[in-house]
């Protein structure tokens, strides 16, 4: 059994079991066992006590969000004082409820939430795929990569959200316009991630790889492929939200039927508690996404050296 | 197959794509594997790396090359192996067609100071991934030869184990089984024990004269240790300051069963050592 020592979150030394034997002073299931239940208890005992401030953060801000405007004469302070700027948490929650139930004569919030989740969700994989590829391509081949080095340079240079009128008037007012709006976002991070994990290869590995006799396309699948793809993969709670952002922007313009349209109807009728109730669903699904991407890419990338990158793992 | 009763020929399948036995007799040796001769390479007109540099390498034998730091050790590497293409001279294998590269099959394959490993394969796929380019090995056959190699390496029991999860010196011999794996002619060393803390380096020494005893593999070994130098090799090859040519060559006058930890404290150690770090210091100051 190989000794397996790492360490987690809360920087407490976790190790198996046969690592356990192995370092202590003098070896024995029974010592490595009491030992192992030691770390556990000091682990726990570390995220109850993170948790609980956590706790204790959260309760504070929204008594204080629910009763300073109460205050006598608080209104008149300041506007983030006033209910009719940041509403209360009591009326966001029952908002919440009236937008999954659709009762009191507010809209169902599902079909825009759905329509929205499924363009960000095609406009993200579309660009994860495609400026993965190109990045790729470009980490592998120098030569391409000089030629297109002014152009990616000229176009990253514009702001995306600039693009959304043209988008939309090609693409008009559409699914389609929003997801490509969510794609221009997101390909440029996608693709430096790529482009980066692929040039950061370590030139032993591909020469090692052409001396066993690895084309130079061989290579690029065999090695450079899964570091361009780790680096993506670390880059994709970031990516995800980028993406998500993108096309709820795009749906404020373009007034399709998403989320961004009800949220351009909330600030129109000057609605803070819909307003929030909607940012509420979005960060919902904002965080949804992004722990399910945590948990594909811990699962993808088991063999990632957190400590500095696999490249660097010697 | 027993591996330590004949070991090429144990692990060699019928069809292997691996170079046959030498042919005729090279010019300085009858059993010299692969020649360099009057070898000059420049980065760039004004820096030249080598030149007039010519060494041989014998069958079975492992070649120490040390020389001052940065005199052109690891160009030399790269030149034999094919990397680079020498502005003049040759490097050439008796018995095959005078540069028909070093490329074209697994007659040589290296092994670097930096880690190689790729960290998404386990131990057993890294062991196996130089097998994959030898076209007439089928999946079997390159099983039983990872097989081998884990059992020879003693890393049997770390086969499903990502590199992140092995020690230094597991690492070392993880790479060093990939190196041999495709049983190359020649296998080049480039400082690969430069990052392993001494004791660890010294238990390391032993388990690849070992393994490259029994892969009857011929080693360049490339080290600025002079100790390690003379500890692996059969020969000690002295380079000059760059551009690197070799200045001498000293037979190292221990057999193959060495034992590392007591040899350094043998008195002929301690002579070669002192004779050899009179040239190398010369060189060192000349650099």
């Amino acid at each position: 059994m190989i000794p397996v020592a790492r360490h987690d979150s809360s920087g407490v030394r976790e190790t198996d079991g046969a690592a356990e034997a192995a370092i202590a002073p003098t070896p024995g299931a029974d010592r490595a066992a009491a030992s192992a239940r030691r770390l556990a208890v000091a682990r726990r005992r570390h995220r109850i006590e993170i948790h609980s401030w956590q706790v204790v953060i959260v309760v504070v801000v929204l008594a204080a969000w629910e009763w300073l405007p109460q205050i006598p004469g608080a209104k008149g302070t300041a506007p983030v004082l006033d209910r009719f700027f940041i509403s209360s948490p009591s009326a966001i929650i029952r908002q919440i409820w009236y937008l999954a139930a659709a009762a009191h004569n507010v809209p169902s919030i599902w079909p825009a939430l759905g329509r929205t989740v499924i363009t960000s969700v095609v406009g993200t994989v579309a660009a994860i795929i495609i400026g993965g590829l190109a990045g790729l391509l470009l980490g592998n081949y120098r030569s391409l990569a000089e030629i297109f080095a002014p152009f990616i340079s000229a176009l990253n240079a514009v702001p995306r959200i600039a693009l959304i009128p043209v988008i939309v008037l090609i693409a008009g007012s559409s699914s389609v316009a929003d997801a490509v709006t969510g794609f221009t976002v997101v390909f440029f991070l996608v693709f430096f991630s790529a482009f980066e994990g692929s040039r950061g290869v370590a030139y032993e590995m591909t020469e090692m790889m052409r001396i066993f006799g690895a084309s130079r396309t061989g290579i690029m699948f065999r090695v450079r492929l899964p570091y361009a793809g780790a680096w993506v993969f670390v880059n994709l709670p970031n990516i995800i939200s980028h993406g998500l952002v993108g096309v709820v922007t795009a749906e404020l313009f373009s007034g399709g039927s998403g989320m961004g349209n009800l949220l351009v109807t909330a600030v129109d009728t000057a609605d803070s508690t819909l307003t929030f109730g909607l940012v509420f669903y979005l960060a919902l699904v904002g965080l949804i996404l992004i722990l399910g991407a945590g948990l594909l890419r811990d699962r993808l990338l088991s063999w990632w050296d957190e400590a500095g990158g696999a490249s660097r793992s010697s | 197959m027993n591996i330590s009763a004949s070991p090429r020929a144990g692990l060699h399948e019928p069809g292997d794509d691996v170079p046959g036995p030498v042919g005729a007799p090279g010019p300085a040796a009858g059993d010299v594997v692969l020649a360099v001769e009057d070898v000059e390479y420049s980065y760039t007109p004004t820096a030249p790396a080598l030149r007039d540099l010519s060494l041989s390498l014998r069958r079975g034998e492992v070649l120490s090359v040390i020389g001052p730091s940065g005199c052109g050790k690891s160009t030399l590497l790269a030149a034999i192996a094919g990397l680079v293409a020498p502005d003049a001279g040759r490097v050439w294998w008796p018995g095959a067609a005078p540069d028909s590269g070093a490329r074209s099959g697994p007659r040589l394959t290296i092994m670097f100071q930096k880690e190689t490993l790729l960290p998404w394969l386990t131990v057993e796929q890294n062991v196996g991934i130089g097998l994959r380019y030898i076209k007439s090995m089928d999946r079997q056959a390159r099983a039983d030869r990872v097989e081998q190699l884990l059992r020879m390496g003693g890393l049997t029991d770390a086969r499903h184990v990502y590199p992140r999860h092995l020690s230094g010196g597991m690492k070392r011999r993880a790479a060093l089984l990939a190196s041999v794996a495709p049983l190359p002619q020649v296998l080049m060393l480039d400082e690969p024990f430069a990052a392993l803390d001494e004791p660890t380096r010294v238990g390391i020494h032993k388990e690849v004269l070992d393994i490259c005893h029994q892969m009857e593999v011929s080693v360049i070994l490339v080290t600025h240790d002079l100790a390690e130098a003379i500890s692996l090799g059969d020969r000690v090859a002295i380079l000059s300051a760059r551009p690197a040519s070799v200045v001498s060559t000293h037979e190292v006058p221990f057999g193959s069963e060495r034992d590392m930890f007591s040899l350094r404290q043998a008195s002929e150690f301690q002579d070669l050592y002192r004779v050899l770090w009179g040239e190398l210091s010369r060189q060192i100051e000349r650099a």
